[in-house]
């Protein structure tokens, strides 16, 4: 169907806006402030960040479950002014963010705490509580990406990316962080050592864990446990192909290596992680639920 | 009653002070209005020190040259560009000294992943202005005594022609100057000797002011470059390795100069 500007008629746009219920009108602001926060983060913070931004804002959408039918916003007397004041904080502070800053992760927090005072008195914050912890994720994984050390990540990034290579038939030699092949060699240092991806998947497998939580906690304390594993297996296969790269004879080998290294090939990886981990957490859950059907 | 004001079945009157209704539609105006101001007025912010207009070295007649204005740009804003041109009483090439502070509003490893964003960088001022491109470019280092430090430390320059200068001459030095009083050309190393003065600034009072956002962290630079002097076309029978000794021996003085003065910015 052809849509045109013509069939827009303003006025009635306008009486539709003025007939919005409260309860359309905190939905539009949180989307809103939603957008203006992907917006800030895509013109000022690395793109792994903006990522993770958008894993925990659908998160947060997904354990929020919709408001129930016939619900309106009735924020308390004093609950409401700190949701404003909160807002405006958020809004006056992201617009003095111009690069890479650690408060850039806290402002999710801070828009979502001051959206649910908007929302509901403090007593009745509970339901949103899910929504908030996985905002709360963002500065956490922001802090221990800044704090923690990658020495021994890299050194087991190298050995896992020397198994790789070898088990595709080249000879490589892992000392320490760097592996060296015939005609070439790498070292994994930095971002290289894939805490990112790792981290990403770890925060897939908390917004999972809450959303479609599995029947025994264990199962889903497990998959906590893969998920680190298999962002270290999923970086490893990207190193083993820069390897890979380096040691060819391409011709243009050079834009092959920056475009997995630095450029969107990273992030396929990063998917082809997330991929991965959707699909065995929905095979597993599959299977639970084949079994209670069986019985 | 007007429509606006009419309470709908499932709402109970607001009983604040203002009604949320306005409220809420208000709140979600001020995110639009702002992400457009903030598509349209992104900027990197301006040096916060400018480049000396005179200048004193021993051995050298100094004359300062005309400047250029401040110009503030989305990923790297200039400071005023100030020129001297510099006449060694040896004898030797006249040379010009051109000092331009800049700064960016990156200065991460993981900047260049960021939308459109350029790293703090000498190569970025080539692009941005003209007189500052460097071709033909290699690296040289120069070590620098620092008292206390226990660790040889270097400066990283950078050295090669104009664009109008005969191919293989050496008649351009590059460098940044930052504030930890070491200056390089790749914005890889200029982070690090940034990541110096930010970590000797931990804990004080600039970290909590650029925390709630009142400072923006400082990842500018000094951006200097010597250039020999109109006989440079290679008619004035001197080598491109003379030309070079020359110009690193004048980015010694001058130097001492910039880093006495504390113009590292």
């Amino acid at each position: 169907m052809k849509i045109s500007f013509k069939t827009i008629s303003w006025p009635l746009l306008l009486a539709r806006c003025h007939s919005l219920e409260n309860r359309d009108l905190w939905v539009l602001l949180a989307a809103i402030v939603a957008l203006y926060l992907l917006l800030l983060n895509l013109l000022t913070q690395p793109f792994d960040e903006l990522l993770n931004l958008v894993l925990v804002l659908g998160g947060a959408l997904l354990v929020l479950h919709g408001p129930p039918v016939g619900w309106q916003p009735r924020p308390g007397r004093i609950g409401r002014w700190v949701g404003v004041a909160l807002l405006m904080a958020v809004l006056w502070r992201g617009q003095r963010i111009v690069g890479y800053e650690f408060i850039s992760s806290l402002l999710p927090l801070l828009a979502g705490v001051g959206l649910v005072l908007l929302a509901v008195p403090v007593s009745k914050l509970r339901p949103f509580l899910p929504a908030l912890s996985l905002l709360a994720l963002l500065p956490v994984l922001r802090a221990v990406e800044s704090l923690m050390p990658l020495g021994t990540l890299s050194v087991a990034t190298a050995w896992l990316t020397q198994l790789m290579l070898t088990l595709s038939g080249y000879a490589a030699e892992q000392m320490g962080n760097s592996i060296r092949m015939k005609g070439g060699g790498i070292v994994v240092s930095g971002a290289c050592a894939g805490l990112n991806i790792l981290l990403q998947l770890l925060l897939v497998a908390v917004i999972f864990a809450l959303a479609f939580p599995m029947r025994q906690r264990w199962q889903n304390g497990l998959m906590f446990l893969t998920a680190p594993l298999l962002g270290m297996v999923v970086n490893g296969m990207r190193i083993t192909l820069l390897a890979m790269v380096v040691t060819s004879s391409l011709p243009n080998k050079r834009w092959w290596f920056e475009f997995f290294h630095d450029h969107w090939g990273a992030m396929l990886f990063s998917g082809l992680g997330m991929q991965l981990f959707v699909w065995l957490y929905v095979y597993w859950m599959a299977r639970q639920v084949a079994a209670l059907g069986s019985r | 009653m007007s429509r606006s004001a009419r309470p709908c079945p499932t709402q109970k009157p607001d009983h604040g002070d203002l009604p949320l209704r306005r409220l809420l539609a208000g709140l979600a105006l001020l995110p639009l209005m702002l992400s457009i101001e903030k598509v349209v007025a992104l900027s990197a912010p301006m040096p916060t020190a400018e480049a000396p207009d005179r200048i004193r070295m021993d051995g050298y007649r100094i004359r300062a040259l005309p400047h250029s204005g401040p110009r503030r740009g989305r990923d790297l804003s200039l400071g005023t560009m100030r020129q001297f041109r510099l006449v060694p009483l040896s004898g030797e090439p006249q040379l010009t000294l051109s000092l331009l502070p800049i700064r960016s509003r990156m200065g991460t490893p993981l900047s260049k992943t960021t939308l459109g964003g350029k790293d703090l960088g000498m190569e970025a001022v080539g692009t941005l202005v003209p007189g500052f491109a460097l071709q033909e470019q290699r690296l040289i280092v120069q070590p620098v005594a620092k008292a206390g430090r226990s660790v040889p430390q270097v400066d990283q320059l950078a050295v090669g022609r104009g664009a109008a200068d005969p191919d293989g001459s050496t008649t351009r030095l590059q460098t940044c100057l930052t504030s930890s009083g070491l200056a390089a050309f790749s914005g890889y190393l200029l982070r690090a000797n940034l990541a110096v003065g930010m970590t000797e600034d931990r804990g004080s009072v600039p970290q909590l002011l650029r925390f709630v956002g009142l400072q923006q962290a400082r990842y500018g630079c000094l951006a200097v470059q010597l250039e020999s002097g109109a006989a440079a076309g290679g008619q004035d029978g001197r080598s491109s390795g003379d030309r070079q000794e020359q110009l690193e021996a004048a980015w010694r003085n001058v130097r001492v100069v910039l880093v006495g003065s504390g113009k590292g910015v």
